[in-house]
């Protein structure tokens, strides 16, 4: 499993996608404060960042590259290695670089101004992101194949 | 060595397989063929245990596999219709993927012999999406001989790549299987099979003709090359399935 989750963050991180995501991150968080007096109300945009991007990219992007992975995908089922280990593995490897990105992306809207708050933030993303890779990898079942 | 008793898969209405039931044993070449959409590539999934027969069973090694089972797979090889990796990973990287998802299962040396024939190391620092579609028809036949696997799937092989390494590859191919390993393969190059060959299973849309030898499927057909005798085969079989009442027919 951890095997599987080195090589897939290794394959995700260097990604375009990603690294324009994680710049987006990066710029909104650090903006977000500067432009508005007031701390409490940048937080308030940084929770809609976090409410609706987060988990829009994380559905988006799990989606694409399950199905952009799915030749490779069959060629991992084809060695000996169980199916779950290889489902399990490929969702870690997901949401531990979504998490990363996330996590750093986000640093200064965490670490600035609002301290109390910033934690509270950065956990909401953290659990956001699992759940929507997780709605990602769902919803490959549907798929017919 | 693989044994199938009443293998039966449905997509929906369409039947993939219908009630196939052959034995396969080592040293054996066996070509899988029949027309497009004949159930050839289903076959070799319920083999690999990516599709979950309807019914019927299969044995390996006079073991079932079941629904979850993934031990037998230490034996096989698997080389796929269509390999695409992911995009940013380097050619060493997936090699290096493969032997550490292995090592638990594999001792000994790995079987480097076809990366060095093909010429792969020159080329195992280049990312997977710079590769053009026959180096990485290469990259899946190296990986499928790397571990030295005593059952070999190659599923159309020699598609897409050039004369010179198609030839090596079948030269390792004969190698293996005079060394006692069953290979399964599926080509539409019937000329590619006609050396590799010794037994054929013949599927249409889903139902298994024939599973016969070479050297009695060119006595009944009297003929003297393998493909000649195949065509003529499909031929008789193209004009069967064209007359309505083909279902009746006792073949």
């Amino acid at each position: 499993m951890s095997i599987l989750l080195r090589y897939i963050a290794y394959d995700i991180l260097r990604n375009r996608m990603i690294i324009a995501y994680t710049l987006f991150l990066l710029l909104m968080s650090a903006t977000m404060f500067s432009i508005e007096s007031n701390p409490g109300k940048g937080l308030l945009n940084l929770l809609n960042i976090v409410l609706i991007v987060v988990p829009l990219v994380s559905i988006i992007f799990s989606t694409i590259h399950y199905y952009n992975s799915y030749e490779f995908i069959e060629l991992l089922l084809a060695q000996p290695i169980p199916r779950k280990r290889l489902a399990f593995g490929q969702f870690l490897g997901w949401v531990c670089t979504f998490a990363g990105f996330f996590d750093w992306g986000g640093h200064p809207g965490f670490t600035d101004r609002v301290q109390q708050r910033g934690p509270q933030s950065g956990a909401d993303g953290g659990v956001s992101n699992p759940h929507f890779c997780g709605f990602g990898h769902v919803g490959r079942g549907a798929h017919p194949r | 060595m693989i044994q199938t008793q009443n293998l039966s898969k449905h997509f929906g209405k369409l039947c993939a397989l219908n009630n196939v039931s052959v034995s396969l044993q080592k040293g054996k070449g066996v070509s899988l063929i029949g027309p497009n959409g004949s159930g050839k590539t289903t076959f070799i999934k319920c083999l690999l245990g990516m599709v979950i027969p309807d019914a019927g069973r299969i044995c390996f090694n006079d073991q079932p596999i079941l629904r979850d089972s993934w031990d037998y797979r230490k034996q096989i090889g698997y080389m796929p219709q269509i390999g695409r990796y992911p995009d940013n990973m380097r050619v060493r990287q997936v090699f290096d993927l493969m032997t550490d998802l292995r090592k638990d299962s594999h001792c000994g040396p790995l079987d480097e012999e076809l990366i060095e024939e093909f010429g792969l190391k020159n080329s195992f620092d280049k990312p997977m999406r710079t590769l053009s579609g026959g180096t990485r028809q290469k990259v899946s036949a190296c990986l499928a001989f790397l571990f030295d696997p005593a059952v070999l799937v190659l599923d159309e092989p020699t598609a897409g790549l050039d004369p010179l390494a198609a030839e090596a590859l079948k030269a390792k191919v004969l190698r293996e299987q005079q060394k006692g390993k069953l290979v399964l393969m599926t080509s539409h190059i019937l000329n590619d099979l006609e050396e590799l060959t010794t037994d054929v299973m013949y599927l249409v849309e889903g139902d298994l003709l024939f599973f016969e030898s070479v050297e009695n499927i060119l006595e009944r057909t009297e003929e003297t090359r393998f493909a000649k005798a195949i065509a003529k085969i499909m031929a008789q079989q193209g004009k069967i399935s064209s007359t309505p009442q083909r279902k009746t027919i006792a073949l």
